[in-house]
């Protein structure tokens, strides 16, 4: 089992994206944007893997991603990126970034359930 | 003043949006048997993801209609893009596309046709809703 931290704006896809965790046994914190999402990421250790949207209010995933690589509290977290919107030229940067995966919305369980796996 | 120039239907999932009048099971305005395949046949999460869509509804809408009539791309972008992904999750085809259309609109920069995306929405949430408050038990 692991603690899963999932920052998404879009209150349905963060139900759906914990409901599938929580269903494989997964602890779930939620977060709603950017700034909440790296509070949760340091209060909430320790986070195992997080799940982070790209376009949200108070700054984007990518800026988001960045930060959480940068802070030696959460450098070590996997991130998997989970958008509707990112073109390949993005998903380049966000893995070179540190991104340990990028899949598009919309969700397919399957495919996240793996790179979680892939990732812890 | 919006730009009202006529523009062409939308192609959407299943054919053009105009005109369009599903009936109860049809997929592309939503596909509850893909919906509920994602959540694992759990009817109950599926009814509450519907409910979660239907709350935030009239506030998305409404910030879109806000965005057009203000001929501001920015918000435009983002309130389309988010009710987009909301409504691909729920498997919304009809919705997800009228609002991706205003979404590239937006990213165009161009207002042209948008009355005409706007009703597009408005017809795609119109079939889309009595569709999701039956799966919130609430029709």
């Amino acid at each position: 089992m692991a603690t899963v931290l999932v920052v998404d704006d879009d209150r349905v896809v963060s139900q759906l994206v914990a409901a599938l965790l929580r269903g494989k046994g997964h602890k779930v914190f939620t977060a709603f944007d950017a700034v909440q999402g790296l509070m949760q990421a340091k209060r909430n250790p320790p986070v195992d893997a997080i799940v982070l949207d790209v376009n949200m209010p108070g700054g984007s995933g990518e800026e988001t991603l960045r930060k959480i690589k940068m802070s030696t509290q959460t450098q070590n977290i996997p991130v998997i990126i989970l958008s509707g919107s990112i073109d390949a030229a993005g998903q380049d940067r966000v893995r070179t970034e540190g991104a340990a995966a990028v899949l598009s919305k919309p969700l397919v369980p399957a495919e996240l359930l793996a790179a979680l796996d892939a990732a812890l | 003043m919006v730009d009202e120039t006529p523009f062409p239907p939308f192609q959407v999932a299943g054919g053009l949006l105009s005109g369009v009048k599903p009936g109860d099971g049809d997929t592309d305005t939503l596909d509850e048997a893909a919906l509920v395949k994602v959540v694992g046949g759990d009817r109950k999460l599926a009814g509450e993801l519907a409910q979660l869509f239907l709350d935030d509804l009239d506030n998305r809408v409404a910030e879109i209609t806000a965005a057009v009539e203000a001929r501001q791309v920015d918000r435009l972008r983002a309130a389309a893009h988010a009710l987009r992904g909301s409504a691909g999750s729920l498997r919304a085809g009809n919705v997800r596309d009228a609002s991706g259309a205003l979404e590239s609109m937006a990213s165009s920069g161009s207002f042209e046709g948008a009355m005409h995306a706007l009703n597009a929405l408005d017809l795609a949430l119109t079939s889309l809703r009595p569709r999701l408050a039956k799966m919130t038990g609430r029709a």
